[in-house]
């Protein structure tokens, strides 16, 4: 019986000792460790899961990069339109080289001041909609965005806009930053043919985009020829057109560096006076 | 004593246990504790197993994850080398509206001219026209009076017409225009007498600018122009 009790009483150590140590080992060395595991297998997965996403963003960085060339293109076609500099020098030319082609003469130009354009808070869309004739001209196919243009996005409507009511905004305006205009006055005169030539020449023109916003016709009462000036027949026209021109502003390109150079300095020999009238003029005959 | 012949074929040892019971119990004992130390030894020898594979796990989990993420990381270097496409697109963008906002406004004024001038009665002669049109930062406006109806400006005229009934012909044309809309007289007036002369009414008047007169160029590709109507030969002089 004593020899029993003492397996008994080592069964009962050993349990005891199994116990202690399982114990023991469970929660100073497995347990930890799966913990571990189980945050490394959440962080694997998080990894998995971000990596896939970066696969993703990958393919389509490289879908689009495809279409890069033609970003560009896009972009520098813009430019010609919308320049980053004023290109003012360019656009009188462009003026004067259409109104000679038609023998208009350039009786004046004025340009205002540039300023930003601040697009406006509700929808062109608006009007368009609310246009009983409705249709405007299509413009299928045309490969750009439609719903860059405002009057694009408009669901033509025909119910007419209540008396005094003004257009309920119904969406922003597409956001647009750093779209500079410039006021334009030109003054000409002619007859209608080669005025309406020339008005159809600077909007269509593919060098500078230029818009009408006003002008005014008055009938000649007739003028004869001077320099530069046709002779004027009753019935003629004298126009001024009020444009503008646009610049899209752009931080590298708008704020040009002017390379460092010196200006050749005064030795004392005579420079050209540009302070003499050309000859010719009415100005040089002035005594 | 005598040892046992061979031919009786004893036992070469005894064959009845003749050990105390007490011997017995004490190896019994032994081979019990043995066991038992075999067993715990055995259960700790499985408890470094587990714990072992558990720590072969854990190790391996952590070396994918370490692998994971040196592949994020060669990934966002990959990935930053496409930052400009973002930029880029943003500034395609930019200048598609901001061009579309340009010419948000714009009216082919050759062709919606030579169509007023084509439509105006014989027997009615213009002095003077003036556009006061939308821009793009003002594209729409109202003329303040209860027929108003969002428009792009308004054309003023004036002119002289051989009688009042060509001023209403003339106000009709204007008005079946596609670019004009609610033309409105603002006087007629029968000009100076002289004598022997034919008698004529001056008249003011403008009207409104309707949202078919939008050139729409804007929203065109940039190289591709819309080829525009020439004036015609009748709108001269």
């Amino acid at each position: 019986m004593k020899n029993a009790s003492g397996t008994v009483v080592w069964m009962l150590g050993a349990l005891l000792v199994s116990i202690l140590v399982g114990a023991g080992v469970y929660f100073l060395l497995i347990s930890p460790e799966l913990e571990k595991t189980s945050t490394a297998t959440t962080e694997l997965e998080s990894a998995r899961d971000f990596n896939d996403l970066l696969d993703t963003q990958i393919l389509a960085a490289q879908t689009a990069e495809k279409n890069v060339d033609d970003w560009y293109a896009e972009i520098a076609a813009i430019r010609l339109d919308l320049p980053p500099t004023p290109e003012q020098a360019a656009f009188e030319r462009l003026v004067n080289d259409s109104l000679r082609k038609q023998g208009l003469p350039t009786v004046g130009i004025t340009y205002g001041t540039p300023a930003y354009v601040v697009p406006p808070a509700i929808d062109v869309g608006v009007a368009v909609g609310a246009d009983p004739a409705g249709s405007t001209p299509a413009d299928a196919g045309t490969g750009v965005d439609a719903t860059a243009s405002p009057s694009a996005t408009a669901e033509p409507s025909a119910e007419p806009v209540a008396p005094g009511d003004t257009p309920a905004p119904v969406a922003d305006s597409p956001q647009v930053t750093g779209l500079v205009q410039t006021p334009v006055t030109i003054t000409t005169e002619g007859k209608p043919v080669p005025l309406l030539r020339f008005l159809l020449d600077m909007q269509t023109q593919n060098s500078r985009f230029f818009t009408v916003t006003n002008f005014d016709i008055s009938r000649s009462a007739g003028a004869d020829a001077e320099a530069a000036r046709p002779l004027l027949e009753e019935g003629d026209w004298v126009i001024n057109i009020t444009g503008l021109v646009f610049n899209l502003f752009d931080p590298e390109l708008s704020l040009p560096i002017k390379e460092p150079a010196t200006t050749p300095p005064f030795t004392g020999d005579i420079t050209r006076n540009a302070f003499v009238p050309i000859p010719g003029t009415g100005n040089a005959s002035t005594p | 004593m005598n040892a046992v012949p061979e031919a009786v074929g004893a036992p070469r040892t005894p064959l009845v246990d003749l050990l105390p019971p007490e011997i017995e119990m004490l190896r019994k004992e032994k081979r019990a504790k043995r066991l038992i130390v075999v067993v715990v030894v055995l259960f700790i020898a499985l408890l470094g197993g587990a714990w072992y594979s558990v720590y072969a796990v854990r190790t391996s989990v952590e070396s994918d994850l370490a692998a994971e993420q040196d592949l994020t990381g060669a990934k966002q270097a990959e990935l930053a080398t496409y930052d400009y496409i973002p930029v880029l697109r943003a500034a395609l963008d930019n200048a598609v509206n901001a061009r579309a906002l340009a010419g948000s406004a714009d009216i082919t004024w050759a062709t919606q001219l030579n169509s007023l001038l084509t439509a105006a009665p014989s027997n009615v002669s213009l002095t003077t026209l003036a556009v006061s049109a939308a821009t793009p930062s003002e594209p729409l406006l109202l003329d303040g009076t209860p027929f108003q109806q969002p428009d792009l400006g308004q054309l003023f005229f004036s002119g002289d017409a051989a009688s009042e009934a060509d001023v209403a012909a003339f106000q009709d044309a204007l008005d079946a225009l596609p670019a004009f809309q609610n033309t409105y007289i603002a006087s007629i007036t029968m000009g100076p007498p002289a004598e022997g002369e034919t008698p004529y009414w001056t008249f003011t008047g403008s009207t409104r600018i309707s949202s078919n007169a939008l050139s729409e160029r804007t929203v065109t590709e940039q190289e591709f122009v819309t080829p525009s109507p020439v004036p015609s030969a009748e709108s001269e002089g």
